[in-house]
């Protein structure tokens, strides 16, 4: 098993080069200029050639590239531009927003996805499967941001029953930091937690067909266990891969809805250095997305292991 | 995402019949406010802004200035600004939401104007400008012009202390202003003209100056000729400041990107004696703390505004005016004066808009009601006159106002034709991150097609524009405001280096003859000429000065509205 992870993990390597190459190359093919953006409307074009020259902005493409790749294998990402600090230090500082957004949203996501895929599996072809499903279609297909902003709406504007906006860390309370979170877990989440319903409804349907299940009722189990011991045990791979797949992806769908919340978080970064055109930071943030990517993919297989005996890895 | 713009009014409407006129006002801002938001990217850009994203500001005009929506309570201007020292309660956390990050917090360093209004809490200049825009001393005590305006000599108010207790020297003046020279751009052009800035005692400051420059305090008015301690200025000569010490109201007590900025009071500040005016006069620090929060979706500045997350709020959508003014608790701003919007043409040789025939016949086409409408949504919030300075100023004329608004499409093709123009694509720079932008740009290439020219619109993020708008064979036309209360000197296209690339021997006669008067009726003289020169080489299609709204809990007092805001003198009714 120890030997597996490695080989995975070396396998990883090749995979944040072609990432960290392609963002590289692609932010310096976009046109904008992060020294104009910083010095503001009004600077000369003197200042912000001076400023550019100073930051190494003048140089040859390859010739940053290659100043980039050594600080990057000493595990230096570089020093952001617009924040005049290190891309490290800056990423690390907006991570608990992002990672709690992100954890919250999945548990959203679980809660609304499992039990009604099982529900609607259970109950197929009746109304229940029927409405259900039809709920997790608009779920698939609503926009975060509409969504959020309708959220806010409702629950912030129009009842005032919680706050629109901003973060609060876990030392000003429990409350203060939950309150603000609720609404865009569930902005994150619901989205997810749809597709997940008609993930976990497909599985269930193949086990429910399956021989063993007829076997575990012909033996008179009751219904709860058959569904709980056997069904729900079988289908839980495939859900687990969307599951841990879900939190990669809510990990980057985190950048409508931090921004929609206005969270300042990872997600907020990103788009405001995208926007100022700070390359060391979006690249710093694109190579951690990557990397949560690759490890949560990792995680998986390698939990696959413990949920079916009779995947082995050699 | 102009459709779906459409999509959400229509959803607003639908709400409203279910849920009542109040409540839906409030919805369709936030639903037409993510409209903005379909753009997501709009409003960062941290907050940079000249025209666009704009700074902010408010400024409800004096009685006399025009026609001023603003309800509540608005303070009115100047000359009834109160004496703030007797009426004040002190207290309290303040909170603001701005528009989005600075980019720094050092006016030497960058031109955001974000970065200006939260830094003149805690740095003062020698001076600041009054109720009309003019200087007035602020850490200067007095100041003598001599020799015919070739020297300058200031002595220093003797009890001003920085915020770590030392007080305020001659040497800490001469430090700082010799990082401005190096440092702003503003401070680079306007030492060109000094030839030594000497220390005549522990209090007193002596300039000499090449030739006369009686425009000095103007320069010495704005917030980048800020005054810090000599050893700060020294320790970061050419880079970002990494500590914060002024003489201001507040202090800085920390700063969280993306989270907040927070000063303090500033306990030992001692204010100047006698009224407020404009922003200067007495300044009294009251809140405990002024917190600044990035918030850059203007759609949730507004929701956070009435669910009371924000005592203030700038920059809110002019499309939801009617949504605020229905909120009892909260006191709008119209401000005006603020920025002027327009069309610049790239006046260099690489640009077929160096034709100078071509420029007027574009300016003679143009009927601005309707420009400033769709930038602008209604007359409220927009004024239209020709100046590049508002009414406000001492420097508003009529110089060239016959080229203003001309609504003539058969002289316009008329001279289109005298131009020699081919039907080549007019190359037209534009951004959606600021709606204005695109709304204006759309009605004025409807007007100039309309005449025979052709407009290839290019629409762009704003850091993009930014960038291609420096290349001088890459675009024709780009839009964007200026301040239209600063010293016409001052503004960014006098330099032929700043996109536009307006270069002019009389313009530079008429600037080299500003900076030296003082005399009130000269600078007249000269500000309505260059004003006339300014049209005579159609420098760009002026449309007209727009509003931008702010918005605040009524609980805030003593708020002065002025193009820029500012905390003190303020306070929260208990």
């Amino acid at each position: 098993m120890t030997a597996y992870i490695l080989r995975r993990l070396v396998m990883a390597a090749p995979v944040m080069l072609i990432v960290a190459v392609t963002t590289f190359l692609l932010l310096h093919m976009t046109p904008g200029d992060p020294v104009a953006v910083l010095l503001g409307p009004d600077a000369t074009t003197e200042q912000i050639e001076q400023l550019r020259d100073q930051l190494g902005l003048n140089d040859p493409v390859h010739v940053q590239l290659v100043r980039w790749f050594a600080g990057l294998l000493r595990g230096d990402l570089g020093q952001s531009i617009f924040l005049n600090k290190p891309v490290t230090r800056a990423i690390l500082e907006r991570l608990a927003p992002t990672l709690e957004l992100s954890i919250l949203a999945s548990l959203v996501a679980i809660l609304i996805g499992v039990p009604i895929g099982m529900l609607a599996a259970i109950r197929q072809g009746r109304l229940l499967d029927f409405g259900s499903m039809l709920v997790a279609m608009v779920g698939i297909s609503m926009p975060t941001f509409w969504l959020g902003l309708n959220l806010i709406f409702i629950f912030a504007v129009s009842l005032r029953w919680l706050p629109p906006q901003g973060y609060q860390p876990f030392e000003e309370g429990l409350w203060a930091n939950l309150s603000r979170m609720i609404l865009p877990a569930i902005t994150l989440g619901a989205g997810q937690g749809a597709f997940l319903a008609r993930m976990t409804r497909s599985v269930m349907l193949d086990v429910l067909s399956e021989d063993f299940v007829r076997t575990a009722r012909a033996k008179g189990l009751s219904e709860p266990r058959v569904l709980l011991g056997h069904v729900l045990r079988n289908g839980l791979i495939p859900v687990v891969t969307v599951v841990g797949l879900t939190f990669a992806i809510l990990m980057g769908g985190a950048v409508v809805t931090e921004q929609v919340f206005n969270i300042p978080g990872v997600g907020r970064l990103l788009i405001q250095a995208v926007l100022r055109r700070d390359f060391p930071l979006v690249q710093g943030i694109v190579l951690l997305i990557a990397l949560v990517y690759v490890l949560i993919n990792l995680g998986i297989d390698i939990l696959y292991a413990f949920l079916d005996p009779r995947i082995r890895y050699a | 995402m102009h459709s779906r713009y459409e999509v959400e009014r229509q959803l607003a409407l639908a709400l409203q019949r279910r849920l009542g006129r109040r409540g839906l006002l409030r919805g369709s801002a936030a639903l037409l406010g993510g409209g903005a938001l379909a753009s997501l990217l709009a409003a960062c850009g941290g907050g940079t802004t000249e025209q666009g994203g704009a700074p902010t500001a408010t400024a409800v005009p004096t009685a006399a200035a025009g026609p001023s929506p603003a309800t509540g309570g608005v303070t009115p201007t100047a000359a009834a600004q109160p004496s703030p020292a007797a009426t004040g309660k002190k207290g309290g956390v303040l909170r603001v939401a701005i528009i989005g990050e600075p980019p720094a917090l050092d006016p030497q360093f960058t031109t955001a104007t974000i970065t200006a209004n939260i830094t003149w809490h805690m740095f003062e200049s020698l001076f600041t400008r009054d109720a009309t825009f003019s200087p007035k001393p602020m850490l200067a005590e007095s100041y003598e012009f001599q020799d015919d305006n070739k020297v300058l000599v200031i002595t220093l108010r003797p009890n001003v202390k920085f915020h770590d207790g030392r007080p305020l020297t001659a040497d800490d003046v001469i430090a700082s202003l010799t990082r401005y020279s190096k440092l702003s751009g503003r401070g680079k052009n306007f030492f060109t003209r000094v030839t030594n800035l000497d220390k005549v005692d522990e209090t007193t400051v002596r300039f000499e100056f090449k030739e006369p420059t009686g425009i000095a305090p103007v320069f010495l008015a704005q917030v980048d000729a800020m005054i810090i301690p000599k050893d700060l200025a020294e320790a970061y000569p050419d880079k970002e400041l990494g500590d914060y010490i002024g003489t201001g109201p507040f202090k800085f007590k920390e700063r969280l990107p993306d989270r907040h900025i927070s000063l303090v009071r500033n306990d030992d500040y001692i204010p100047l004696e006698g009224p407020a005016d404009g922003y200067g006069g007495a300044r009294v620090p009251y809140f405990d703390e002024i917190r600044f929060i990035p918030v850059p979706e203007q759609a949730v500045r507004g929701d956070g505004l009435v669910t009371d997350e924000f005592d203030f709020a700038e920059q809110l959508s002019l499309d939801n005016y009617d949504a605020f003014t229905a909120e009892p608790d909260l006191s709008l701003q119209v401000t005006l004066p603020y920025y002027f919007y327009g069309a610049h043409f790239n006046k260099s040789q690489e640009s077929i808009m160096s034709n100078l025939k071509l420029r007027h016949a574009l300016l003679a086409a143009v009927d601005v009601e309707p420009v400033a409408k769709a930038g602008f949504s209604r007359s409220e919030f927009y004024r239209l006159y020709s100046s590049m300075s508002a009414p406000e100023t001492p420097w508003q004329t009529d110089g060239g106002q016959e080229y203003y608004n001309q609504k003539n499409p058969e002289k316009a093709k008329q001279l289109l034709q005298e131009a020699g123009y081919d039907g080549r694509p007019i190359r037209w720079l534009s951004t959606k991150e600021y709606s204005y932008n695109y709304n204006m740009a759309l009605v004025l290439k409807q007007q100039l097609e309309a005449i025979g020219a052709v407009i290839d619109l290019q629409v762009m993020d704003w850091a993009t524009l930014v960038k291609t708008r420096s290349q001088r064979d890459a675009w024709d036309i780009f839009i964007t405001g200026h301040e239209s209360y600063q010293h016409p000197v001052l503004q960014p296209y006098m330099n032929a280096s700043w996109p536009g690339f307006w270069a002019n021997e009389r313009r530079d006669q008429l600037v080299q003859q500003l900076m030296g008067e003082t005399d009130e009726a000269k600078i007249k003289e000269y500000v309505t000429e260059l004003d006339k020169v300014w049209w005579e080489d159609a420098v760009m299609i002026k449309v007209c000065e727009g509003a931008t709204l702010r918005g605040y809990r009524k609980r805030l007092q003593g708020y002065a509205s002025r193009p820029d805001w500012f905390f003190w003198n303020c306070w929260f009714e208990k």
